[in-house]
């Protein structure tokens, strides 16, 4: 097994509302590896992408400890995390979340703005990226100008932009037809195949069968996980079929 | 339903009651600046059955005045003349061991005068007053905080004990004469009279100055005041302030006016969705209008109501002296003045609130429920004008991009700034009024004032005085010569107060066209004169000197001044010694080789004419007319500054709390992809700064351009023309710096929410 990139341990999540506590993760401990395109499943409300925010440090554990690459992030400075995000995270979200008011440009290279990435080869990976994504012809548009799909290019484009060691995405076929959510998969397998770490949260077997780990939540628990190995599409079929009866284990 | 919004738009309830409060307040407090005395001077005036005209005449003898009174007494509409016997104190009084200086007359009882005299302190039967007691005005008493009982001394000898303290309508101000009333004037002191005469029914002072005239030969004997002036005249730096305070409220008004509009449109943004379940399930879009119209009109009558019912604050700070010398303690005003307010905020902003509400309708539940969001942009102008994400291109693309919420920002700045400079330039300016005296007023810059105590060896002494090492030059001038205008019908009061010099050569005495007089056949007369006559240089001008005494005078210059209302003019000693006008000079103006020893002048040969001559540094004079016109502009000034900049910050974090709070989620994904909640604010603070840096940059050159125009027409009853204005870069760089800050501050505090969590605007749950 390859080194973690990601460890979180004993995370805890809990939200107050009108003074019911609600505990949504709970003393989970989970590790993400360099190279690993993981998957977290799970039914409605079971905390997979609170998991997912946890992780990526969008939002804050209640209790508990996150490692990246071994450093601690969990209590660190609203700044500090954003420099974190910056430089060694990506995000693609379910809903896209581009910026309406950037061109498609623009939303690509938003992230590079004192990232790691060397001001002479932003145009560069910029460049790089929209031939890679089909996205050239569009570079100027702005978002309400695109469909669904060159949206969802243009986010993972900027969730790539800085290189980041790990990409995290929030089921990004959810909003998707199943003709353009096959093509947004087939990037992230791409992806995947270069070595790009990988976490994505979806409900979605298809989705979930391109990853070669899967882990499956119950309740802010882990309830078990699976090693699907590396993806195929000719072997689409029977990864499907395995996850399915996994998931079926555990009352999906 | 409609109650409820105030708990789900809490912020913006706060916001629209706040700033319709601050407007409410503003104009409501200028309005009652404007209107309480109105009520309080007429019941004043019925309770003392004031006369309607007072004449002072030209002659001292009491055969003359006896013999004027029953002139009077011939006409129609006189009901009563009586006669009173006046003492000009020139000399000041003392309380104590400090001189008060002033305008001051001791005045001999007369029941028929006084008896009806409103007393506010003391013994209540002021005929009865002993030999060593005085009765004296409310606005003297309350100036200087004289009790009755209080010790006042008039020259070295005379000393009078307070027995009761009165108001009338003659006596509400310190830059008019003052009168104090005692039994007997002592008889070694140089009395004269004037005449009180009372009319029949509605008749005005002017009324009977115009009756007068016409019976006899066009002249009347003295100068008159007439009630309705002297009334006018007390009131008239209230009415200016009120008006500048006024028109500021409404500018700043129609700002707010914008404001709510863009919150307004801001809520409807973001309550579409609500809007468009209501429409689904049959609401009428006339239903839905009522419901926002009952929200916001209750927030605008909350407002309004809070603003008028706190405008008393800072009316009372403007009207409280003025009251209470009246003798009273408040004004029923207040109730009008408020309700007026009340009712033009409610309807300006309701206006407002339903030209936008009217969009509603524009409101497709379809399209509301698809979330379709149409953006329209310029795409090959911005192929062009990519931008960076440093905190300044994010602000300027903010700039570019949101070109409402920018223009939004400029108005308000621009507004702001231009009011904020205009309050803190005219503080600048009239807190260096009474050191520039001489240009408000009229007379030359000279370094010492010398007054005449005995006129006798008047001249004499200025002999001596010129003798003096160290002193340049001695002009003898006087502004005892009354000057009267021609008569018309309707022209009221025809007496000018005059500046007789015994040279105009070589004085810095500031003109507005033409020049001081150099020949004995000329005068310069004051703009306000000249405007009302229509007359300009070069043409020739009748005038009287003791009410009879026709000469015909070249109008070499005219001038302006606050002195005598602006009606005044400037002669030259030679003149009046041509037409064998008797006058004495009581004043000089003395120049020092070295102006800058003024004081130690001063103390160095005051003691040596001790009871002949008064010394007065030359910044010094006139200090009550410049203190009638000062004091209360400053004590407006530093309120209205206050919430202008209030106003204007308040706009701001509403501006730029709605703005941040419709870009919460392109702010979210900002953070979410790696930029601090630092670096946006810094953005915010920099698109604020920006926009405010640009409006003072535009604000500047048209506020140097406008602002001694607008004091030109607010200062227009004096006949200036002019308003002379030296602009302090100290003072307007320290003004715009902290006008700046005060915007950076609402920027950072209305940003407060782009430290929230961002993952509440980003999953879909």
């Amino acid at each position: 097994m390859s080194k973690n990139i990601l460890k979180a341990e004993k995370i805890c999540k809990s939200f107050v509302t009108d003074g019911v506590v609600n505990n949504i993760i709970k003393n989970m401990d989970i590790e993400i590896y360099k190279g690993d395109f993981t998957v977290i499943m799970g039914s409605s409300g079971s905390g997979k992408s609170t998991l997912l925010y946890m992780l990526s440090g969008m939002d804050k554990v209640t209790s508990g400890n996150v490692y990246l690459k071994e450093r601690n992030i969990t209590n660190l400075k609203e700044k500090q995390m954003a420099e974190i995000r910056k430089d060694n995270i990506g995000f693609v979200f379910q809903n896209m979340n581009l910026i309406p008011d950037l061109t498609v440009r623009e939303n690509i290279v938003s992230p590079a703005y004192k990232s790691r990435i060397s001001k002479s080869n932003v145009n560069e990976k910029v460049e790089e990226l929209l031939q890679q994504m089909d996205l050239k012809e569009h570079e100027h548009k702005f978002p309400s100008q695109l469909s669904g799909g060159q949206k969802q290019r243009t986010a993972i484009c900027r969730g790539l932009m800085n290189e980041p060691e790990l990409l995290f995405a929030d089921e990004p076929t959810g909003a998707l037809n199943s003709s353009i959510g096959e093509n947004v998969l087939d990037i992230f397998t791409m992806l995947y195949n270069k070595g790009q770490s990988i976490v994505m949260v979806t409900h979605d077997l298809k989705a979930a069968a391109r990853g070669n780990r899967v882990v499956f939540i119950r309740d802010g628990r882990i309830d078990g996980e699976l090693d699907t190995g590396t993806f195929y599409k000719e072997d689409i079929k029977e990864r499907e079929i395995m996850l399915y009866h996994f998931l079926s284990q555990r009352g999906w | 339903m409609w109650f409820k919004k105030i708990r789900k738009r809490k912020i913006q309830s706060l916001f629209i009651i706040l700033i319709v409060a601050l407007c409410s307040m503003l104009m409501t407090s200028s309005l009652i600046i404007m209107t309480s005395f109105n009520d309080p001077y007429k019941n004043l005036v019925n309770e003392c059955n004031s006369p309607g005209l007072k004449l002072y005449l030209y002659h001292d003898e009491k055969e003359y005045a006896q013999n004027i009174k029953n002139k009077f007494e011939q006409l129609d509409k006189v009901r009563n003349v009586e006669i009173t016997k006046y003492y000009y104190i020139r000399d000041g009084i003392k309380v104590g061991a400090d001189l008060k200086e002033g305008f001051y007359d001791l005045i001999e009882y007369n029941e028929k005068l006084h008896k009806n005299l409103r007393m506010i302190n003391g013994d209540f039967n002021i005929e009865y007053l002993g030999e060593k007691e005085c009765v004296i005005p409310n606005t003297f008493a309350n100036e200087y905080g004289i009790s009755v009982g209080d010790k006042i001394k008039i020259g070295e000898s005379l000393s009078y004990a307070v027995k009761g303290i009165y108001a009338d309508p003659y006596n509400m101000s310190v830059a008019f004469d003052l009168e104090f009333i005692v039994t007997n004037i002592p008889k070694d002191m140089g009395s004269r009279y004037y005449l009180s005469v009372f009319s029949e029914g509605n008749i005005t002072g002017n009324d009977l100055i115009d009756y007068y005239r016409e019976a006899n030969n066009k002249i009347l004997e003295g100068r008159g005041i007439t009630l309705e002036s002297r009334i006018n005249d007390n009131q008239l730096t209230e009415k200016i302030l009120g008006g500048i305070l006024f028109a500021g409220s409404i500018l700043i008004l129609f700002v707010s006016g914008i404001m709510i509009q863009y919150m307004i449109k801001n809520m409807l943004i973001s309550e579409k969705e609500s809007i468009g379940i209501y429409k689904t399930i049959g609401y009428s879009n006339h239903l839905i209008t009522s419901i926002y119209l009952k929200f916001y009109l209750f927030l605008v009558t909350l407002g309004s109501v809070i603003g008028a019912l706190s405008s008393k604050f800072i009316s009372d700070s403007f009207t409280k002296e003025t009251l209470k010398n009246l003798g009273v303690t408040t004004s029923k005003g207040i109730l009008k003045a408020g309700f007026i307010c009340v009712f033009i905020v409610i309807f300006f902003v309701f206006i407002q609130v339903y030209l936008i509400l009217r969009n509603l309708k524009n409101i497709k539940p379809l399209e509301v429920f698809s979330k379709e969001v149409s953006i329209q942009m310029n795409i090959k102008k911005n192929k062009k004008r990519s931008m960076g994400f440093s905190p300044i291109n994010m602000a300027f693309r903010m700039m570019l991009r949101s070109k409402k919420n920018t223009i939004l920002i400029v108005i308000t700045c621009i507004v702001s700034i231009y009011c904020v400079n205009f309050a803190s330039t005219a503080f600048s300016m009239i807190d260096a009024m009474q050191e520039n005296n001489y240009y408000w007023i009229g007379f030359d810059k000279h370094d010492v004032s010398l007054e005449s105590l005995d006129l006798n060896d008047f001249e004499e002494n200025l002999e001596e005085i010129k003798a003096i090492p160290g002193v340049k030059k001695v002009i003898p001038t006087t502004t005892d010569v009354p000057v009267s205008l021609e008569w018309e019908k309707g022209l009221g009061d025809t007496i000018m107060s005059s500046m007789i010099y015994e040279t105009y050569d070589n004085l810095d005495m500031p003109i507005l066209e033409g020049r001081n007089p150099r020949y004995s056949n000329e005068i310069a007369i004051g703009n306000s004169v000249a405007n009302q006559l229509n007359k300009h240089v070069g043409d020739y001008i009748p005038i009287y000197f003791n009410g009879n005494q026709k000469i015909n005078l070249l109008i070499s210059g005219t001038f302006q001044s606050y002195y005598d209302m602006g009606k005044s003019c400037r002669l030259l000693g030679e003149t009046l010694r041509e037409n064998d006008i008797f006058f004495q000079y009581s004043e000089a103006s003395l120049y020092l080789k070295d102006n800058s020893q003024v004081e130690g002048f001063i103390s160095e040969y005051s003691d040596n004419y001790s009871n002949k001559i008064k010394f007065i540094d030359r910044k010094l004079k006139y200090v009550t007319i410049m203190d009638m016109i000062c004091t209360p502009q400053k004590k407006a000034i530093m309120p209205f500054m206050v919430m202008v900049l209030l106003l204007g910050a308040l706009n701001i974090i509403a501006i730029v709390y709605l703005k941040n709070k419709d870009l919460s989620k392109i702010n979210s994904i900002y953070k979410a992809i790696g930029y601090s909640s630092n670096h946006l604010l810094k953005a915010n603070i920099i698109y604020i700064l920006t926009i405010a840096i640009i409006s003072t940059m535009i604000v500047l050159p048209v506020f140097i351009a406008v602002f001694p125009k607008t004091m030109v027409v607010s200062l227009s009853f004096f006949g200036f023309k002019e308003y002379r204005v030296d602009y302090s870069i100290i003072n307007i760089s320290i003004t715009n710096m902290i006008t700046l800050f005060i915007f950076g501050l609402s920027g950072i505090i209305s940003s407060k929410n782009l430290y929230d969590n961002p993952v509440k605007d980003l999953t879909c749950e």
